[in-house]
């Protein structure tokens, strides 16, 4: 175990110094000068003459790396290049609950919806029921977030008025406003993921269902919903709830549609204006947190995945 | 005369013939895969559509008309016209065509690379193989439409760019599989066989190792085709895609947004328009795996 994770670990990290190198390649991506590139053809020659010193783009590209990484590594993600020269470190730190509060919520209202629902219609294959599942996972697949987002609008603010369109309310200041104005995000956000859910429940069930302790279970008398509970979900859910985990890179992606169509102030609507505005360092300071988050959680959910299912083998 | 009759009538039977067996293998299919006769009858009913579009079209999906702005659908706008006037059905049909030529360009430039870099990793192995797959690793880090959106951020916005922007997302998946497939064929008998002959490497590449890895790349492409839709109409949404007066699903979607609540017709119609197409396209992948291999089944997932 001890070899395995050291293993894990030892292979986590030229990923991460490669995923900098793509990052920090955006910027040159287009060829140029990416001073003007960020500032637009409309920049004075000391605008960009002062960009070009700050961010050292004078100096040749493996040394600007290198500069970068450097500063990287000690939490310095830059400067944006807006006018209120904000760290970027900052816009994250302050961005970074409202996205992990969505995320969260709804991973786990996938989760507590999904699983029920893949476990009945896994237990009847080919039943009515789990054709209804079927489809609804085939639907929640083929429905584009915005679309889902919208349509979520249309019903619940301008025709039915329950909830605000849009906006955001810090949790810690009005707990209750903060969740009318999270729950569209949240279902807007969970639906792929419930899709993604049921099917992997049904099919993981399906595979516990026909193996032979179940079979056992059965001979020595255990009433159905014993078998189903205590022995076969023990073993089905554990790919399930591991392989949600590894939806992460799903979530974060879909933040950033998410938070624009519902105007969250999360790392995905800080992304995006960036992106507007060509704030470049901003942009790459976003892309670069959320993707090495993403490694990490993934090695943290490989981990634990380790743990929990004994029969993988370390070697 | 009698000769004639005959043989006409031997081409008729033939004709028949012919004509009841097409229906029987497709009663077949319909009834072995009927996903997949779905999903091939919604995508061939789109494409059609996307090709006709200049004749079938009622209007320019481009020219403005500001004296019909907002218009519920009618007789003469049968799906209603935008806030600058043009007709929806005509900017849908048009935007069929964006739709299918950006997300199979991208999957066919993502499959090509991917394709080109798996042959490479898996036939060279060494120190060549980690270096590539390891950069597929890095790539695969990054959340897929984080990634699309850094590089058509850095390229600016605009067609080609998407296409490159989305096909790179892909890349990964195909090396992987690809390197796979040729990791366990070049141990394989007729692979040594051809190496010890003296075939040329690149020979044996592209004639003996390539088509046997191809049904796995088939049906991966086949199934990448409906998010490569799906990322276009995303990145479209947000303003960096396709760009204005361009017809776009994805555009059109967010440039009605703001009319919603009176004209909701300029929003939902080409939302629907891609809630259908990536709907035949994931049941069209799926049939195709199924079809061909189900084994893929638990290789291939989706991403």
């Amino acid at each position: 175990m001890a070899t395995y994770i050291a293993r894990r670990l030892l292979y986590v990290v030229p990923v991460v110094i490669l995923v900098s190198i793509l990052v920090f390649s955006l910027l040159h991506l287009a060829g140029g000068d990416p001073a003007v590139m960020m500032l637009g053809a409309e920049a004075t020659p000391e605008d960009i003459a002062r960009l070009h010193t700050e961010m050292g783009l004078d100096r040749p590209l493996y040394e600007q790396y290198l500069t970068w990484l450097g500063r990287v590594a000690r939490g310095d993600l830059g400067r944006s290049i807006h006018p209120t020269r904000f760290y970027v470190s900052d816009l994250i730190l302050q961005r970074l609950p409202v996205t992990l509060q969505l995320g969260l919520q709804a991973m786990i209202l996938s989760l507590i919806t999904g699983i029920p629902i893949g476990v009945m219609a896994g237990r009847k294959r080919g039943s009515r029921l789990d054709l209804l599942a079927l489809n609804l996972s085939a639907f929640g697949i083929s429905m584009p977030g915005f679309l889902l987002g919208l349509v979520l609008i249309f019903v619940f603010s301008l025709w039915l008025r329950w909830v605000p369109p849009s906006g955001y309310l810090p949790p810690l200041k009005d707990p209750i406003g903060n969740l009318r104005l999270m729950i569209l995000p949240t279902v807007t956000m969970s639906a792929f993921l419930f899709a993604f859910v049921v099917r992997m429940t049904r099919s993981s069930v399906v595979e516990a269902m026909s193996q032979e302790f179940i079979i056992t279970a059965r001979a020595k008398g255990l009433g159905e919903l014993l078998v189903v509970r205590r022995h076969a979900l023990k073993v089905a859910l554990i790919p399930v709830v591991t392989i949600v985990g590894l939806q992460l890179g799903h979530v974060l992606g879909g933040s950033v549609i998410v938070e624009y169509i519902f105007a969250l102030p999360g790392l995905g609507k800080l992304t995006i204006d960036a992106v507007y505005a060509r704030d470049f360092p901003v942009v790459q300071g976003t892309i670069l947190v959320m993707s090495v988050g993403f490694v990490l959680v993934n090695l943290a959910v490989d981990l634990i995945y380790g743990y929990l299912d004994p029969r993988i083998k370390y070697n | 005369m009698e000769a004639v009759k005959s043989i006409d009538l031997i081409g008729k039977r033939q004709v028949q013939a012919t004509a009841a067996n097409w229906l029987i293998k497709l009663r077949n299919l319909w009834g072995d895969h009927p996903t997949l006769v779905v999903g091939l009858f919604i995508v061939g009913v789109t494409c059609i559509l996307a090709l006709l579009a200049d004749w079938i079209a009622p209007y320019d999906p481009i020219k403005l008309n500001l004296t019909q702005t907002l218009l519920p659908p009618s007789s003469l706008h049968i799906l209603g016209t935008d806030d600058l006037g043009r007709d929806i059905l005509t900017r849908v049909l048009f935007g069929a065509r964006i739709s299918l030529l950006v997300g199979v360009s991208a999957v066919a430039l993502g499959l090509a690379m991917g394709t080109i870099l798996g042959l490479v990793s898996g036939y060279w192995g060494s120190q060549v193989d980690n270096v590539i797959m390891r950069v597929m690793d890095a790539l695969l880090s990054i959340p897929a439409l984080l990634l699309a959106i850094g590089i058509t951020a850095a390229l600016g916005p605009g067609l080609n760019n998407v296409i490159i922007a989305i096909s790179i997302i892909y890349v990964p998946a195909f090396a992987r599989m690809v390197r796979g497939q040729v990791l366990s064929l070049r141990e394989q008998e007729f692979i040594k066989a051809a190496q010890v002959v003296g075939v040329r490497t690149w020979e044996i590449i592209f004639r003996h190792l390539l088509p046997n890895a191809l049904t796995p790349i088939i049906v991966l492409g086949s199934l990448r085709l409906a998010s490569a839709i799906l990322t276009e109409a995303g990145l479209s949404f947000l303003g960096i895609g396709v760009r204005p007066p361009t017809p776009s699903w994805g555009s059109m979607v967010s440039l009605g947004k703001p009319y919603m609540e009176t004209a909701p017709w300029v929003v939902f119609t080409p939302g629907a328009a891609i809630f259908i197409i990536i709907l035949g396209l994931s049941f069209m992948g799926e049939g195709i795996r199924d079809a061909l291999d189900p084994r893929l089944r638990t290789q291939i997932g989706a991403r």
